[in-house]
């Protein structure tokens, strides 16, 4: 038996042709589980990660100040080749022979294009695990759309449930279809590494990004294929639970915005706790109220009663409370509240990096706790920082084994 | 039929979104997953709507049937000993165990990670909670409504239209549906220890966390440069917006400088597209008012179906804001018949959405329908570890199964 507190990925190479989202998240995972990444950028063409917010202090001259990048890249490290000239052609063949994975997000046909599409991969490393991530997938009639998360959101059904009771579609504001794609990547590159250990046997898996949002909404396509019922927007209602939503609590944040506490109440007896919590025992007898159904079809004055007890109070006062009773409850947080938060520090979820550039920085830790073999945050590399060491370190020693 | 997880053996324990979709994403890529119910009531998701034909009942959940295909299905009652020894016998069967109880409730059925990994060294035990194994949190209640806003997501939600006078929202299940694949995640680099080394662990899973990291970079706002977006930021820059056309809405993702002259090029070039104002990208999002009216003018004389077509002959980043009806006639699904049938023996044959990734040596398929209340009892207590139908009618009656 190996060592505790080795990395799960141990000894597994993976070349990373991806920006911008989905795919560097997906191999910022496998680089947490120890995998050596390899991200492959070019020269006169910095990954767009590279350029978007948010940048230490604000300073977004040069390369290496991104916030969203060394969160998206954590642990890699970062060579600098053109594919489109022959020597970096060569060069990457020769790495991706002595690689365990690819993985890339360029449109369908770029691959094939440079000429390092599956089937020439797969003559130079037989057992080659390729993942290919796109918005709409490899083939189908809109293979070769532009597609951006927000697009794909549309296209997926989800925008027309995201909103207020009755109003226009809004979005989401959140990489939605970029993190399901980066993370089931993820999960299907581990699972074709797990069939080549045991049949020598690899393969090509391509991931379309909006069908990873998709699979996250079936309540949706099951009403409509069972019932042909569209479901509609409904805030943050529930078709079982009431109360069921945001209340507006005493206070502004740092940024003058007001407080608010989600809660969500999910039986009767709970109600009955609920009822005691606030101070309304009367309520446990109202007829508006007394059991689920009830507490569903009057929900807008259920809400209005709920928002008058909420509103005199702290958020977290409102959740120290209720979780006393075993009710779900906890504050609406912004970016900066996650950090002061006393149980994600007390579980030091958030890991400190230190950067050569930006200095020491606070990033989201990992997606899974280890007992045994825990994954790792690590810093981002500065553009081009392994270059050398790929070409003429790496490279070199591999091939004169 | 190849399967890419064919010697994986699982239990799942656990109920509604996040273990069962774990379980799920294991189970439809080939791994033997028993899932282990109450006695009578069975997973709460069984109770959840839609229902089929609007008749509710325990198999007719389309949530159920969705999140639980390819699995076997047992009956057991952990709180009466017999239960308790025929889990122990089932975990020293398997690879992993999926459960999603509160901490300390396994270790008072005497089956936490120490009793089970005693049994059976090298398990991996999955381990799902609304927050963590340890923390000042760790007994408090969640559901996906408080995850998703103590992660700061809906503190963002929705993108456009949003006010810090109307309340934070939540997007579905999206949250459960994250935890779940941060979960297959965690387990799948165990289970590459486990069969590297022999070694079993724990891996604790935080729906807050995992939605921390869905959240993707917004965590990183504050420590980068001081301060957050919400809800109420307007977007800086522009076109990244709903537009409505003659029968709806498309999502544009125009505001790069070679997608804004596309957009312009497609609308015919119009001179108020050469006004100072609206050159760059910022400007454009400072003047979105006026902008938005101009662009909502010519996108009047078109459908949704007709500006998404021009949108892919231009390459424009735009795609109309689907409705569920839309997304199920899409020809790019069809084409890769990622909707899929199964049979029921209660609902008969349902379409579901399939698997959002193409093996290309070991695809996805449903293989079985997901599991009526304790259909498998038979197979597994009696076929896998040796129980006699006699004995079988005896623990049904002693509540047992």
């Amino acid at each position: 038996m190996e060592k505790a507190k080795s990395l799960p990925l141990d000894g597994i190479r993976v070349v990373d042709f991806t920006r911008a989202w989905a795919g560097p998240m997906c191999t910022r995972l496998l680089a947490e589980m120890g995998a050596e990444v390899i991200k492959i950028e070019n020269p006169e063409q910095p990954d767009v990660g590279r350029l978007w917010l948010p940048f230490a202090e604000g300073n977004r001259n040069g390369l290496n100040r991104s916030g969203m990048f060394a969160f998206m890249h954590g642990g890699e490290k970062d060579c600098l080749l053109n594919l489109k000239q022959p020597e970096g052609l060569e060069a990457i063949k020769r790495l991706i022979k002595i690689s365990d994975i690819v993985v890339e997000n360029f449109a369908p046909r770029v691959m094939d294009s440079l000429g390092i599409g599956y089937s020439v991969l797969k003559e130079i490393k037989p057992d080659l695990i390729m993942i290919s991530e796109s918005g709409y997938g490899a083939y189908g009639p809109l293979r070769d759309n532009v597609a951006f998360q927000q697009v794909l959101e549309a296209y997926s059904g989800i925008d027309l449930l995201i909103g207020y009771p009755g109003g226009p579609p809004m979005g989401s504001q959140m990489p939605t279809s970029d993190q399901t794609a980066a993370t089931l990547a993820a999960f299907a590159a581990l699972a074709a590494l797990h069939y080549r250990d045991l049949t020598g046997e690899g393969q090509h898996v391509d991931v379309s990004e909006i069908e990873t949002l998709l699979v996250c909404m079936p309540e949706a396509f099951m009403e409509f294929t069972m019932n042909g019922r569209v479901l509609q927007a409904q805030g943050n209602r529930d078709d079982v639970m009431a109360p069921h939503n945001c209340y507006r609590c005493q206070g502004k944040d740092s940024q003058g915005e007001g407080r608010w506490v989600a809660i969500a109440v999910s039986s009767d007896s709970e109600w009955k706790d609920f009822c005691l919590v606030m101070g309304k025992p009367g309520l446990i007898a109202d007829e508006r109220f007394r059991d689920g159904f009830c507490r569903l079809k009057n929900q807008d004055e259920l809400d209005k009663i709920v928002t008058e007890w909420t509103s005199g109070q702290t958020a977290i006062d409102i959740m120290t409370q209720l979780q006393k009773v075993n009710i779900a409850a906890g504050p609406v947080y912004n970016a900066e509240d996650v950090h002061n938060d006393p149980h994600l520090r007390a579980r030091e979820f958030f890991v400190e990096i230190d950067h050569p550039e930006v200095g020491k920085r606070r990033v989201p830790g990992v997606l899974a706790r280890l007992s045994e073999t825990p994954w790792v945050v690590r810093r981002d590399p500065l553009f081009g920082e392994h270059t050398d060491w790929v070409l003429h370190e790496l490279l070199a020693s591999n091939e004169s084994k | 039929m190849k399967l890419a997880l064919k010697d994986v053996k699982v239990v799942e324990y656990g109920s509604l979104i996040s273990a069962p979709y774990c379980g799920k994403l294991l189970a439809d890529l080939g791994a033997e997953v028993i899932k282990v119910e109450e006695p009578v009531q069975g997973d709460i998701a069984r109770r959840r709507p839609p229902f089929h034909e609007d008749i509710p009942g325990t198999e007719r959940s389309g949530l159920f049937l969705y999140l639980n295909t390819n699995k076997l299905g047992v009956t057991l009652s952990l709180e009466k000993a017999t239960g308790r020894e025929i889990f122990q016998k089932l975990i020293k069967n398997s690879d992993i165990l999926i459960e999603d109880t509160m901490p300390g409730e396994m270790a008072e059925l005497g089956l936490d990670y120490s009793d089970l990994k005693s049994l059976n060294p090298s398990l991996v035990m999955t381990s799902i909670t609304p927050f963590g194994q340890t923390g000042p949190y760790k007994d408090y209640k969640g559901s996906d409504l408080i995850s998703w806003h103590m992660a700061g997501s809906g503190y963002v939600c929705p993108r456009w239209g949003g006010s810090a006078e109307l309340e934070p929202l939540n997007v579905m299940h999206l949250a459960s549906f994250l935890t779940g694949i941060a979960a297959a995640i965690g387990t799948m680099s165990a289970l590459h220890v486990q069969r590297r080394t022999g070694l079993g662990q724990q891996v604790d899973v935080s729906q807050l966390e995992a939605n921390i990291i869905g959240a993707g970079q917004m965590a990183t706002y504050w420590p980068y440069e001081h301060w957050y977006a919400s809800r109420s930021s307007r977007c800086t820059i522009a076109p990244e917006h709903f537009i409505k056309c003659k029968d709806g809405w498309v999502c544009v993702h125009a505001s790069g400088e070679q997608h804004w002259r596309r957009l312009v090029d497609a609308m015919g070039n119009p001179d108020w597209a050469n006004e100072e104002r609206f050159q760059k990208d910022l400007g454009r999002g400072e003047h979105w008012d006026s902008l938005e009216a101009l662009i909502t003018e010519w996108a009047a004389n078109y459908t949704k179906a007709e500006l998404f077509k021009l949108a892919k002959e231009k390459r424009i980043p735009l795609a109309p804001v689907n409705t569920m009806t839309e997304v199920m006639e899409s020809q790019q699904f069809k084409e890769r018949d990622f909707f899929v049938d199964g049979e029921h023996p209660e609902t008969g044959k349902l379409t579901y959405p399939g698997a959002p990734y193409k093996f290309s040596e070991t695809p996805c398929s449903i293989r079985k329908p997901a599991p009526l209340l304790g259909q498998h009892n038979e197979d597994v207590y009696c076929n896998q570890l040796g129980y006699t139908k006699r004995e079988l009618t005896k623990m049904y009656g002693a509540g047992i199964i």
